[in-house]
């Protein structure tokens, strides 16, 4: 557990320091490091692994304008969170919203970005959000956003487990969990991933309802480079909580057929 | 067939009088929550913790919050779509009007009740 100065903002972070390629974790709207917790360990079995609360989020300070409402501007962050680390390369995962941030990190450095997991995560939305819905949610986000969570898991996901994924929520300043809904209804990258060449994996849960799958499976499609699509079955939004030894084996899936990409490439 | 009825709505009120989510969230709370589908029209009345199926032609208390829509779109909720209600609001599948204050007050109990229908039209007792 520590902080960083990035950008003038004290950024709470944690690391699993080892001689392995960085792995950035980087948590979904609302949420903060906390949500990583049962996957840290199993992913320094790969990876040097830094988890960050993004500014605004967990122990992160805010940033100095206030709450971010653009995944870009929050892509910023901690790519220069990255520079804090020393790191030259790196590879970035992301979760749902952070999917959003990942891309666009892999777009600004794509010399640096080594490979983008997106956890239920797409290059653009389903156009669910509008002015209307903002207007409602501003009244009481917090509330809103623990009711999207709970009903976004899985049928099958332990009762006690969505519970600690509804604890998440109400943690997050309602400020900021608002203008990360606001961020990520603007998140379309569509025209940009012919761009994104490092390799993009997707693990996607396949009840999830609110960023399906389908949306997943076109993000890699568009994408420039090679990509995996690791679909995970009776798995809502939040993989790597719902079902966490599903994820993590997962990602040793992932690892392996990047291996065979890489060699193949 | 699935079917937004005053059968199942008697049922339903039963389970949300139960429901310690609808209880904390409705403890300090009066309004009255209109269900339409098509020409039915049935209603809620939360009052401090309470709800109540409201008589045929018996008027609720403001402020009201109403959520209306085809038979359609209600029969899948009422057969449990995942995401109820709220997914309902997402996606547009219902219209969901009145008094937004109350709407966002009372959302964790609009939650509840869309999985109290579905439950209690699985079960079918």
């Amino acid at each position: 557990m520590a902080y960083a100065y990035v950008k003038g903002v004290r950024m709470y972070y944690e690391e699993i320091a080892n001689e392995k390629p960085a792995l950035l974790l980087v948590h979904g709207a609302a949420q903060d490091t906390l949500s990583w917790r049962f996957n840290l360990q199993a992913l320094s079995r790969w990876f040097h692994v830094y988890a960050i609360d993004l500014p605004g989020h967990g122990k992160s300070q805010l940033a100095p304008t206030g709450p971010i409402d653009d995944l870009e501007v929050y892509a910023l962050y901690v790519n220069a969170f990255a520079d804090t680390m020393n790191l030259m390369r790196y590879d970035v995962m992301g979760h749902s919203m952070a999917g959003g941030i990942a891309l666009h990190m892999a777009l600004h450095r794509p010399e640096a970005v080594t490979a983008v997991f997106l956890v239920d995560g797409a290059c653009y939305t389903s156009g669910t959000y509008g002015d209307e819905m903002f207007e409602l949610v501003a009244i009481n986000p917090v509330d809103w956003f623990e009711v999207n969570f709970r009903t976004i898991c899985s049928r099958s996901t332990d009762p006690g487990r969505i519970e600690e994924i509804a604890f998440d929520v109400r943690r997050c300043a309602p400020e900021v969990a608002f203008n990360d809904i606001r961020a990520y209804a603007k998140l379309d990258l569509r025209g940009k991933m012919a761009d994104v060449k490092t390799p993009l994996i997707a693990i996607h849960g396949e009840d999830d309802w609110s960023i399906p799958c389908e949306l997943g499976k076109k993000t890699l499609e568009m994408a420039g480079g090679p990509t995996i699509y690791l679909p995970l079955h009776n798995v809502g939004h939040f993989p790597h909580t719902e079902s966490p030894s599903v994820f993590n084996s997962a990602v040793e899936e992932a690892m392996k057929q990047l291996e065979s990409l890489v060699k193949f490439q | 067939m699935a079917a937004l009825s005053r059968t199942l709505l008697e049922r339903t009120a039963e389970i949300l009088n139960d429901d310690p989510f609808v209880k904390e969230n409705t403890k300090r709370c009066k309004a009255t929550l209109y269900l339409a589908c098509e020409n039915n029209k049935f209603a809620l009345a939360f009052d401090n913790g309470k709800v109540r199926l409201l008589a045929d032609g018996e008027s609720g208390a403001e402020p009201v919050v109403s959520i209306s829509g085809n038979k359609e779109n209600w029969n899948k909720i009422i057969s449990g779509l995942p995401g109820g209600l709220h997914r309902a609001f997402r996606h547009k599948l219902l219209r969901f009007e009145g008094d937004a204050t109350t709407m966002l007050t009372i959302w964790k109990t609009i939650w509840r009740l869309g999985e109290a229908l579905a439950n209690e039209n699985k079960e079918g007792r």
